[in-house]
Parts: C-alpha cells; sequence; structure tokens
C-alpha cells in the first residue's frame, strides 16, 4: 500500500514540477529583439529588449532619458507597424525625434488630457499587434494600473517604454525591466574652470544602471554617449587610470 | 400627412422575427464610458420594472426574477437599421405620394396634396396606408392636416377616437388642445415653458407674439407658425437610390481587346469615385456590351466582399470578358452596380501599401477607437512645417483627416542644430543671472530650483514672424547645468528677457 502512495506522491510532484518548467519557459520564450544599439544591448542580460514587456525608465526631467527612449524606440518598428508616442502635455518636438530615425509617418502621437484617458490609451496601444513600441512619460502609475499595462504588453506582443520620475525607483513596479539614468555632467562649474581650454565634446553622457530584470537577479551600470548632431549612442570611452611610476628601489 | 410608428425600433426588430412576438424584447447599446445601457423596451419586459437608461445588467437581473414565463430578448441597438428600415419603408409609401420624408427617427411625412381623390378621398388614402402597414406586422398612428407641424402633432397627440383626418377649418381649434410638447421643440424649451406654467398650446396663442423668441427662444415662435400654417415648413424628400452606372458610347467600334481593357478601367474608375461618396464597395456589376450588328451581349461579375479597389474589380472584369464571345464590334459599353454594400473598413489607408495587411485593419482598428474616445484632435501625426519660431514648426494632423498614404514632402533640410526633445506649448519666463548683458546665462531659477550653468552653446539668433502680428527676435542657448540637465532657452532681444522653451529630455 505505501507503494502505490508513494509512486502517486511522485505523479504529483512530477506533475508540478512539469507545469513548474511549463511557466518558467513560458516566461522565456518571448523573442529578444537587439535594440540596434551595441552599447546599450550589452547591458541587457539576453542582449536585447523581450517583447511583450514594459521598460521603465527612471529620470529626472532633462536628464536625457527621453532620448536615449526614443533612440531605441526608433529601431524597434518593422515596416508594418507603427510606434505610438503617448505624450499628455503635448510637449513632444517632433524635429527632435527624426534625428533618431522616427519616420513622422509611422508615428501616432496621443495627446490625452486627463490621468485616466492615458491610461486607457496606454492599455489600448499596448494591446495592438500594430503597435511595435509604445514610448511616453508616465508619473503617477498604481500598482493594479500597472499590472494591467503590463498584461496588455504581453497581449499585443510589443513593447513599451515608460518614462518616470526618479523617486519612483521606490514603487514597487511590473515592469520587465528597470533603468535609472543619471546624466553625467560633462564640464566643470565655472568656478572651478581650469586654466586650459577643451573644445566642448558634441556629445552627452549618461549613466544608465540596470537595476531590476525580471526573473533574474542581474543588475550592471553603462556608461553612454549620445552625440548631438547624429544621435548615435555609444559607449562612453573610459580613461585607464595613470598608473603610478614605479619608484626606483633605493633611489 | 403624418405617419407615425411609435417605438420604431422594437416594432422593426418584432417584425423581422414574429416568432419571438411575445418574448418580452429589449434593446441595449453600449453608452461610451458608462457601460452597456437599456434605450428601449417592450411592454411585458416593463412590467417587469425594466425602463430605458437603466443598465442592462440591472435589467438582466429584474427579468430573471419577473415571473413572467417568457424568456427575454436582449437586442443591440443599431440606430443604422433602423434608419434603413424606415428608409425602405418611406420608399414603399411613394405609392401614394411623390413626396416622402422622414421625420426624426420614427415618423414618414407623406405630401398628399392633390393625390387623395385616387383613393377615394382623405380617409380612403389613411384606410389604404393603415392596410399595408398591418401586412408588414406593424402598427403606426396615422393623422392628415394641413400643415407638416399639425399632422405630427395630431399623430403624437391626439387622442386616439378620431380616425386621423382633421379638416382644416378645425385644425387650429384641435391644435390649441394639444400640449405643448406636440410643437417638436427642443428639450431646452420644453423645461422653460413647464417652468412658466403652460402646459396647452391655446396659452402659448395667447402671449403676444413678439415676447415669445426673447422669453422662451425662438424656436417656439417658428414651429407655431409652421403649425398653423403662417410660415413655410418643406419635407425634406427621400429619393429611391437609382443604380449607379457608367456608360460610354465609342467613336469607332472595335474588338479589340487593349481598347476595351482601357475603356472598362475607366468605367469603374467612374463607378467607384461615385460609391467612394458614400463609403460604399461593389459587390455585383453587370457589363453590358452593345455590338454592332444589333447584338447585346451582358455578362456579370461579382465579389464575395464589397470592394473599393479598382484595380481588383478590372482584373475581375477582365477575366470575364476573356471568357466571352463577343459576336461583333463593340460600340457601347455600359457598367451597372447590380450591388453594392458599405465597405467593411472605412478607414482609408493610413499607411504605405508595403504594411502588412494584417496589421492594418489592428491599426485602423486602434485609430479608430482612440479617436472615438479621446477626440479626433488627440490622435495625430506629427508634422513639420518650415518656419522660423520652433513653437510653429511643430504641427498636428489628426490621423482622421489623414486621406492619401503618400506623406507630405518633409521639410528636406533636418534642424542643423539639436533641438529639445520637449517643447513647452509656452514658453515659461524664468529669471536668469548673466555675466554679460547680452552674453550667456550663468544660473536660472526653474521649478524651485537654482540652476547653474556650466557650459552654454549658443546664440541661435531666430528672428522672424512679423506676418503674424508680432516680430519676435530671440537668442536661443542650449545649456548644461550642474547636474547634467540640459534646457533650452532665449532671451529676447528687445525686451531683454529670458524664457525657457525646451528641455532635452
Amino acid at each position: 500500500m505505501y507503494k502505490c502512495i508513494y509512486s502517486s506522491v511522485q505523479a504529483i510532484a512530477q506533475r508540478l514540477s512539469q507545469q513548474l518548467r511549463r511557466f518558467e519557459r513560458a516566461h522565456r520564450s518571448a523573442a529578444s529583439v537587439s535594440t540596434g544599439i551595441a552599447a546599450f544591448d550589452r547591458l541587457l542580460p539576453e542582449g536585447g529588449l523581450r517583447t511583450g514587456s514594459l521598460v521603465e525608465w527612471l529620470a529626472d526631467g532633462a536628464s536625457g532619458a527621453g532620448t536615449l527612449a526614443f533612440a531605441v524606440a526608433a529601431r524597434l518598428r518593422s515596416e508594418s507597424q507603427v510606434a505610438v508616442v503617448i505624450d499628455g502635455n503635448g510637449s513632444l518636438y517632433p524635429p527632435a525625434i527624426r534625428r533618431f530615425g522616427f519616420d513622422p509617418d509611422a508615428t501616432i502621437v496621443v495627446r490625452p488630457q486627463r490621468a485616466q484617458d492615458a491610461l486607457w490609451a496606454w492599455e489600448q496601444s499596448l494591446r495592438c499587434p500594430a503597435a511595435a513600441v509604445v514610448v511616453g512619460w508616465l508619473n503617477r502609475l498604481q500598482s493594479v494600473q500597472y499590472r494591467r499595462l503590463q498584461l496588455a504588453a504581453e497581449t499585443g506582443g510589443g513593447i513599451g517604454m515608460l518614462l518616470r520620475p526618479a523617486r519612483e525607483h521606490r514603487q514597487p513596479s511590473w515592469a520587465g525591466l528597470r533603468l535609472l539614468v543619471k546624466p553625467q555632467p560633462l564640464f566643470q562649474p565655472p568656478s572651478q574652470h581650469l586654466a586650459r581650454e577643451r573644445p566642448p565634446p558634441r556629445s552627452r553622457r549618461l549613466q544608465v544602471e540596470l537595476l531590476h530584470r525580471r526573473g533574474l537577479f542581474e543588475s550592471g551600470t553603462a556608461l553612454l554617449d549620445i552625440d548631438d548632431e547624429t544621435g548615435v549612442v555609444r559607449l562612453a570611452p573610459r580613461l585607464v587610470p595613470a598608473t603610478h611610476p614605479r619608484r626606483a628601489a633605493g633611489a | 400627412m403624418c405617419v407615425w410608428l411609435p417605438g420604431w425600433s422594437l416594432q422593426r426588430i418584432r417584425a423581422a422575427q414574429p416568432e419571438h412576438e411575445q418574448r418580452p424584447l429589449i434593446l441595449f447599446s453600449d453608452d461610451g464610458r458608462d457601460g452597456l445601457r437599456v434605450t428601449a423596451c417592450s411592454h411585458n419586459a416593463a412590467e417587469s420594472g425594466v425602463s430605458p437608461g437603466m443598465r442592462l445588467a440591472e435589467a438582466e437581473g429584474l427579468c430573471s426574477s419577473s415571473r413572467s414565463r417568457q424568456r427575454p430578448r436582449f437586442v443591440r441597438h443599431d440606430p443604422d437599421a433602423d434608419r434603413a428600415g424606415l428608409h425602405e419603408l418611406a420608399a414603399w409609401c411613394h405609392e401614394f405620394s411623390p413626396l416622402v420624408g422622414m421625420e426624426g427617427v420614427d415618423s414618414l411625412m407623406l405630401d398628399v396634396t392633390g393625390c387623395t381623390h385616387l383613393f377615394g378621398g382623405e380617409s380612403g388614402l389613411i384606410v389604404r396606408v393603415k392596410r399595408g402597414i398591418t401586412q408588414r406586422s406593424l402598427r403606426a398612428v396615422m393623422a392628415l392636416a394641413g400643415t407638416v407641424g399639425a399632422a405630427w402633432a395630431f399623430a403624437h397627440y391626439a387622442p386616439r377616437t378620431s380616425n386621423g383626418v382633421v379638416p382644416t377649418e378645425q385644425q387650429a381649434e384641435r391644435l390649441a388642445a394639444l400640449p405643448v410638447a406636440a410643437l417638436r421643440l427642443p428639450e431646452q424649451a420644453l423645461t422653460t415653458l413647464g417652468a412658466l406654467g403652460l402646459a396647452r398650446i391655446e396659452q402659448l396663442l395667447a402671449l403676444p407674439r413678439h415676447s415669445l423668441p426673447s422669453r422662451v427662444g425662438p424656436e417656439v415662435l417658428q414651429r407655431l407658425d409652421q403649425a398653423l400654417g403662417d410660415a413655410p415648413e418643406l419635407i425634406v424628400p427621400v429619393r429611391p437610390v437609382s443604380p449607379v452606372t457608367a456608360a460610354i458610347s465609342l467613336p469607332a467600334p472595335t474588338a479589340d481587346y487593349e481598347s476595351l481593357r482601357c475603356v472598362l478601367a475607366s468605367l469603374i474608375d467612374r463607378i467607384m469615385a461615385r460609391l467612394a461618396e458614400q463609403h460604399e464597395g461593389v459587390q455585383q456589376l453587370e457589363i453590358r456590351l452593345d455590338c454592332r450588328p444589333d447584338a447585346v451581349t451582358t455578362f456579370p461579375a461579382g465579389t464575395v466582399r464589397p470592394t473599393a479597389c479598382p484595380n481588383h474589380l478590372a482584373e475581375l472584369v477582365l477575366t470575364r470578358l476573356e471568357q466571352t464571345v463577343l459576336p461583333g464590334e463593340v460600340h457601347a459599353v455600359r457598367l451597372t452596380v447590380l450591388h453594392s454594400a458599405p465597405l467593411e473598413t472605412r478607414q482609408p489607408q493610413l499607411f504605405e501599401e508595403q504594411h502588412a495587411t494584417a496589421h492594418r485593419r489592428e491599426l485602423a482598428r486602434l485609430v479608430d477607437r482612440l479617436s472615438n474616445r479621446l477626440g479626433k484632435e488627440r490622435v495625430v501625426r506629427p508634422r513639420i512645417q518650415p518656419d522660423i519660431l520652433p513653437e510653429f514648426v511643430r504641427r498636428w494632423q489628426p490621423l482622421l483627416d489623414c486621406e492619401s498614404l503618400v506623406p507630405e514632402p518633409a521639410d528636406g533640410s533636418v534642424a542643423s542644430r539639436p533641438r529639445p526633445l520637449r517643447l513647452l506649448p509656452e514658453p515659461r519666463s524664468v529669471s536668469v543671472m548673466a555675466v554679460a548683458s547680452e552674453g550667456p546665462p550663468v544660473q536660472f531659477d526653474y521649478q524651485n530650483r537654482t540652476h547653474r550653468v556650466c557650459h552654454a552653446w549658443g546664440p541661435e539668433r531666430l528672428s522672424g514672424g512679423w506676418w503674424r502680428g508680432r516680430h519676435a527676435q530671440r537668442d536661443y542657448y542650449r545649456v548644461e547645468t550642474d547636474k547634467g540637465q540640459r534646457f533650452w532657452l532665449f532671451r529676447r532681444l528687445r525686451e531683454g528677457d529670458w524664457y525657457l522653451h525646451g528641455e532635452f529630455d
């Protein structure tokens, strides 16, 4: 009798482990698309962004996070798809995004007035399979609404890029990927300006920190330079620390 | 003469399926944000407590808990089908009058001046119409009077004892006895009249004429005059739809396939243009070729789903043409649309043909949904137009207005200087400290913080716009602060004050 109990327990355990594996596999079966920016891909664990998920960019205003997000989003679109920008205050400036390869004819800009309309627009756009990427600024987002957006992204198969204030990093998130972006000043304040004048660099530097990646415990930081004229994103050159000359023994 | 079909939506559905006559019928529709609400219900449904305006879930609950043995029917309200049904009925009414119009959503107006003697007088006409309506399993109330307004009033509000014919001499006094709602007034006017205590038309007539427009609105006086016959009112006639045709007479008869192909293609284009106005596509087409020795060849061409694509239809027609044997040279060609239907997706193609069809429909649906809820002006495509001042470079084009899939030729020169990702709708005044009065900013206050400027690119002088009334002269600076944030500031040359226009987010 013990044998049959044991075998039934085993059967149950096997079934459960199969289900678990199926669940895990389903989680990983979504395709990964490369962002087209080699420097950025290197930061991501799978070398790309997972489709049907949300990416949260946490940064303060005027920090360059939006520029990077749009640069990434521009390359995620295929021929038959569009990019949707949800811009509540209508502050998006089209000549700026054209630099990154955003085709104005394949971009839909939605300008909802109220917050609940904005969330509804987010959900509808994410759910649509023809929208390859949905980008926009979202200040306040409750957990339930966040979860709905994540489910909508899974249904639609696109990627949602949420640009949020940096202070929201303490809020639990349903995004598959969380990035904290901090601008790195390239210039010294004038009071500490040294005598030698360097030509001003033609790019801006951002520190992108991978805060959280769903399903994996990973983190990482990258320093990226975005060129002002061309919009090309590169890894910032790291200066090798100067080695101290060895003192000659006995000198 | 007015023919009023009370509860037309319910009647139409009942008449279409007479086997469900006894079951309570409830019509619902999607009320946008509020969800599904009942728009109309039949008498037996009303007995269970259902009334228009309540939520569908509530109505379902009431019906299931009521003691009636019949299962209720829930049908979605289709105003387009209602209108189409009324249109059909109006077409039938052409038997009795050359001028038939639709009034509101449930009434027909017939101009029977000079037609009544053909049907045995006015009462004879009413009897004939009633018979026709009853044969269709419908119920209508009819009234014949001297004016449109009076006929409508008697049909809707007169007591049922009369046979519907109102002689001209009694019209005014019988009209006076009716309530003011019989004048087809808007809601607001009715409320005002109710507040003033005016319930009957005779009370309105007793008031001095010149005071009515200012007290209760101009419509009241207009409707009163129309009902009494002092002001004209026209019936907008419903025209029976004539089939769409296109014909051409060839100058030189030919049996050449190529020439016929060109002729057919041009006729198809003409037909498509006519149907495009009604957002319809061709489903069944008849092609008639008049051949030389007095012979006529006709052949049909059809599609499964209505099509608005000329190439597709031309292909089908030419395939059929190849299969027909022409008895002689063709000297006239005529195309008649036998059957057309509204196109499934009304949205014109938004994007270029290379995008896959599968996504196109989804995209059209998304744009429809977003535009319907948020408004046409809020779902837009970004457009860049050449202008000096940045706030006028940006333009939004509503997606529903985008007719052609060919993008407008873009302004070839991308701005050579970097532009901010976010441009404030209005430049915001900031207090700035600058080293030199004409020089770049050193420090400024924005969003309750003081930002120290580490580097400034500029100045970039943008001046122009005198045709807008004010000539703007601005020196723009792109600044990076000590925190690494970048902003776009400008100084107005004449006034010397500073504004923040954008953020390089």
